[in-house]
């Protein structure tokens, strides 16, 4: 039977041309002689043709810009392995590039002054061809360099072997954003640069401009010997410039922030960015992944859908509210997530992308500088009611004072809260019966901690909680304009937004806002609960920590947002983002990033460099399991933070963790 | 706003009016073009996903059975290949390569998201949340005026798609390789990393099965 079957297996092969002269020949007369042999030959050629005439369709036509986009944003995200971070994480390459530098260093060296060195190699053949043409101090010119991203597109059509870039590769390493490939889709983005969509892609090299050719008693100097090691340096090279992990190298925070200063990129077109390149950003990271959804179901329906457009009302260009990067994830899944708007679909059952999701999201705001602190207010209160474990970062450093600020808060939060949490048996989060969103008075400690005003997602949230309850929706709720509360007229109202960030004066402690006497009283009760170490609750609504300008004799960066020392910090609360007055026209702009994971992606992939340091000290204060329990309503995965960018030399914040 | 996101994004527009024939695709312009990929510059990257996207796409469509999973796959697969072209040997042709990486993205994803599905002109049923199917009827009965989809109306054509996507993933692999695109079973062999004597009984026993499942339709050309 097997032989049977390998026998007709001939003759598919046979019908493909496959078959060796020998076996075609035997099948032939094995066809020639059996008629149910020809007949399935016969049937399985027509097979064949059927399928061959199957019609074929034809990539879309921008499939080759889309996958230009994504090698740019992969490049730059380090979400995969590129052949920069492959040759970094291969330790063996190392030596080798340096070899290659070194090779390269003292090649170059030699090209640049091969008189002279020609001299002393050669000294007898060039005294001859100086006696002989006299021209032998023509200095030579250095060899034609090509900016990075140049293609000549002729030399490919002429199979020519494609020049190597310049030799400049530090240079090249060093280039910003602009001049590197990876950054062409910013460059189409950006206004009054003057780096048009042709600058690092003007093809070929311009003959015209090249140097001069080498004289002709250059050319009697360029001996074989001569000819060879400037063969080898090319090879050098090349092989350099392949293996050179900085190569390609993400734009530095500098390159971003001198951009950004001359106000030439705008937030919602940083695409391409990857979030260590911005100086201010916030890394969080929960196990539990309805934290973290709530916390981008926030950015996206309030910041995203209230704030930001406001932002841009004097800017003629379409305005996308925020940027959300879903790494590694289908359109499909981020369309499902982009629908906020259906609040059926926010509360899909579990196991949906949201419940599921373990990617990577990364927010790009960019916001007039006295709108962050605001803005960020609302995502570090979110996150202290909640208890997600974040860490501010700022300049590639932890902030040591922004992350106690937030432990503070982590600290008082959960001893009203989990009280109250565990009196309703409701877990706290976006959904059910928040903290958020106490049933309790003003006064009560929730309602301190709580602060201002609640975002227009989480008005929502309470309203459609009511309907769930039966009971009747706030009249002044009803409509979506007064989602974003009021402040009262004499500003006691407990439901006061913040204010705006003012500035240094703000930053100095000098908080304008005045106590109540009731709000006071809690607030001084909360202020002996308060195990912080450092600083203390302040103001009403306001949790003013006090500042630290020196942490670890380490001057902290120029942060804007809230949690920095000495900035307005908006308790506990949630508190929204204050959009009166408007932000000035020529007020500068303050780029954040957010970036949110659940633990589960690191759990499953390898950490990062930057992740493993965080890592690596949170092992030192583990999290308190059963008090993380107990803050989310049963779920025992500890959540953590992250430091994508904190080095390893620097400890993480105490205060990025709870003890 | 997935519409101004896609807007947003506004690449450059490589405007070399290349567009070679994949199939006259000359290895010697594939070695200078990656060579020059190599070098990091991102036009010859259009120029080689260019050269063979329509190929890298026609695979991954009929393996995966459905448009627009296959070109999510087909960008998969460029961009893994064109990351890692600094890994892609010289001893095979770089579209043997690419198709690897490809088949590999497509059964690899497959496999991820466990939408292992049989393709069926009757599987109205397995719709998907978005009110999509991946089954063929929709895009047979679809008013898609694209001409491939109107080709594929044919009842005919319907039914060897029908029974094409009715073999398991090897089987069809290896018939979509070798019939559509005219691949020599040591090529297909290098693809599938598995041996040319596997790839000649896969294909026999995927077009016999095929000529079973097509039977009426046989001797009527």
């Amino acid at each position: 039977m097997a032989l049977d079957a390998k026998k007709y297996e001939q003759l598919s092969a046979y019908i493909d041309g496959e078959l060796p002269d020998a076996q075609r020949d035997k099948v032939e007369r094995w066809l020639a002689e059996d008629a149910q042999a020809r007949r399935l030959a016969d049937e399985l050629r027509q097979v064949a043709g059927m399928v061959a005439a199957l019609p074929r369709g034809t990539a879309g036509a921008d499939l080759a810009d889309h996958v230009i986009a994504r090698l740019e944003r992969e490049t730059l995200l380090g979400e995969s392995q590129t052949p920069a971070n492959s040759a970094t994480r291969t330790g063996w390459l190392k030596p080798l590039a340096i070899a290659a530098a070194l090779l390269m260093a003292v090649t170059v060296g030699w090209l640049a002054f091969p008189t002279e060195l020609e001299k002393e190699r050669n000294i007898v053949q060039l005294a001859e061809n100086e006696r002989s043409i006299g021209t032998a101090d023509t200095p030579r010119s250095p060899p034609p360099s090509r900016e990075f991203g140049e293609f000549d597109s002729d030399r490919i059509a002429k199979k020519e072997a494609v020049p190597s870039p310049s030799i400049e590769s530090p240079a090249i390493a060093a280039r910003p954003l602009a001049d590197v490939g990876t950054g062409q889709s910013l460059q189409y983005e950006e206004e009054g640069t003057g780096l048009g969509a042709s600058a690092p892609m003007a093809g070929g090299i311009d003959e015209s401009k090249s140097p001069a050719r080498p004289a002709p008693s250059e050319e009697r100097l360029a001996s074989s010997d001569l000819e060879s090691r400037r063969q080898s340096a090319t090879e050098a090279r090349e092989h350099q410039l392949q293996q050179d992990p900085t190569f390609i190298k993400p734009p530095t925070p500098q390159d971003f922030e001198t951009r950004f200063a001359q106000n030439q990129v705008r937030g919602l077109e940083i695409q391409s960015a990857p979030i260590a390149v911005f100086d201010n950003r916030l890394e969080v990271e929960a196990a539990d992944p309805d934290a973290v959804h709530g916390l981008s179901r926030m950015i996206e329906a309030d910041m995203a859908g209230n704030f930001v457009p406001k932002l841009h009302e004097n800017d003629d260009r379409p305005v996308e509210p925020t940027q959300a990067f879903y790494c590694g994830r289908s359109d499909a899944d981020r369309r499902a997530d982009l629908d906020f708007e259906n609040e059926s679909n926010q509360k899909a059952a579990p196991g949906d992308s949201s419940d599921a999701d373990t990617s990577a999201r990364i927010y790009v705001l960019n916001v007039p500088r006295s709108q962050a602190a605001p803005l960020l207010n609302s995502m570090q209160n979110y996150l202290v009611t909640n208890q997600v474990e974040s860490q501010w970062t700022a300049n590639g450093q932890p902030i040591p004072a922004a992350n106690a600020a937030a432990e503070t808060l982590r600290q008082l939060v959960p001893s009203s809260f989990q009280a109250l949490s565990a009196s309703q048996g409701e877990p706290l989060g976006m959904g059910g019966r928040s903290p958020l969103n106490p049933p309790a008075g003003k006064d009560s400690p929730n309602a301190l901690a709580q602060g201002s005003t609640r975002t227009s997602a989480e008005a929502a949230s309470c309203e459609n909680d009511k309907v769930a309850h039966g009971e009747k929706a706030d009249s002044d709720q009803d409509k979506p304009d007064s989602f974003r509360e009021k402040p009262d007229a004499d500003g006691d109202d407990a439901r006061k937004p913040e204010l705006p960030y003012k500035g240094p004066a703000r930053r100095a402690g000098k908080s304008p806002r005045a106590r109540s006497g009731d709000d006071a009283a809690v607030a001084d009760r909360i202020k002996k609960e308060s195990t912080a170490p450092r600083g203390g609750l302040r103001g009403r609504q306001t949790a003013e920590i006090t500042p630290t300008a020196q942490e670890g004799g380490k001057s902290e960066p120029d942060f804007v947002g809230p949690p920095t020392a000495g900035a307005e910090f908006a308790g506990a609360g949630h508190g929204g983002v204050d959009l009166d007055p408007p932000a000035p026209a020529d007020e500068p702009f303050v780029t954040i990033a957010i970036a949110l994971r659940t633990t589960q992606t690191l759990k499953q992939a390898a950490p990062t460099a930057g992740t493993s340091q965080s890592n690596e000290g949170s092992t030192d204060q583990p999290i308190d399991a059963a008090d993380n329990e107990a803050a989310r309503g049963g779920r025992a995965q500890p959540p953590r933070a992250i430091g994508g960018a904190a080095p390893a030399s620097q400890p993480t914040s105490q205060g990025a963790r709870r003890g | 706003m997935d519409g101004t996101y896609s807007n947003l994004r506004r690449p450059i527009q490589l405007t070399d009016a290349v567009h070679p024939d994949s199939r006259a695709a000359d290895p010697e312009d594939d070695a200078a073009l990656i060579v020059a990929c190599r070098a990091g510059e991102m036009r010859a990257y259009g120029l080689l996903v260019r050269r063979y996207q329509d190929r890298v796409f026609n695979l991954c469509w009929r393996m995966c059975g459905n448009r627009d999973d296959a070109e999510d796959f087909t960008q998969e697969a460029f961009v893994k290949a064109l990351q890692s072209i600094d890994r892609f040997a010289d001893r095979s042709r770089f579209y043997t390569w690419l198709f690897r990486i490809a088949v590999n993205v497509v059964i690899t994803a497959r496999r991820q998201s466990g939408r292992r599905r049989t393709f069926s002109l009757e599987g109205d049923a397995d719709s998907n949340s978005d009110g999509r199917s991946d089954s063929y009827r929709p895009a047979l009965a679809s008013n898609d005026p694209r001409p491939e989809d109107r080709a594929m109306q044919s009842e005919h054509q319907g039914l060897v798609l029908e029974a094409l996507n009715g073999l398991d993933e090897g089987h069809r692999t290896v018939l979509v390789l070798r019939d559509m695109e005219s691949l020599g079973y040591d090529e297909i062999a290098d693809i599938l990393s598995v041996p040319a004597g596997t790839v000649k009984s896969r294909i026999h026993r995927a077009r016999t099965a095929l000529r079973d499942a097509l039977e009426p339709l046989l001797g009527m050309d």
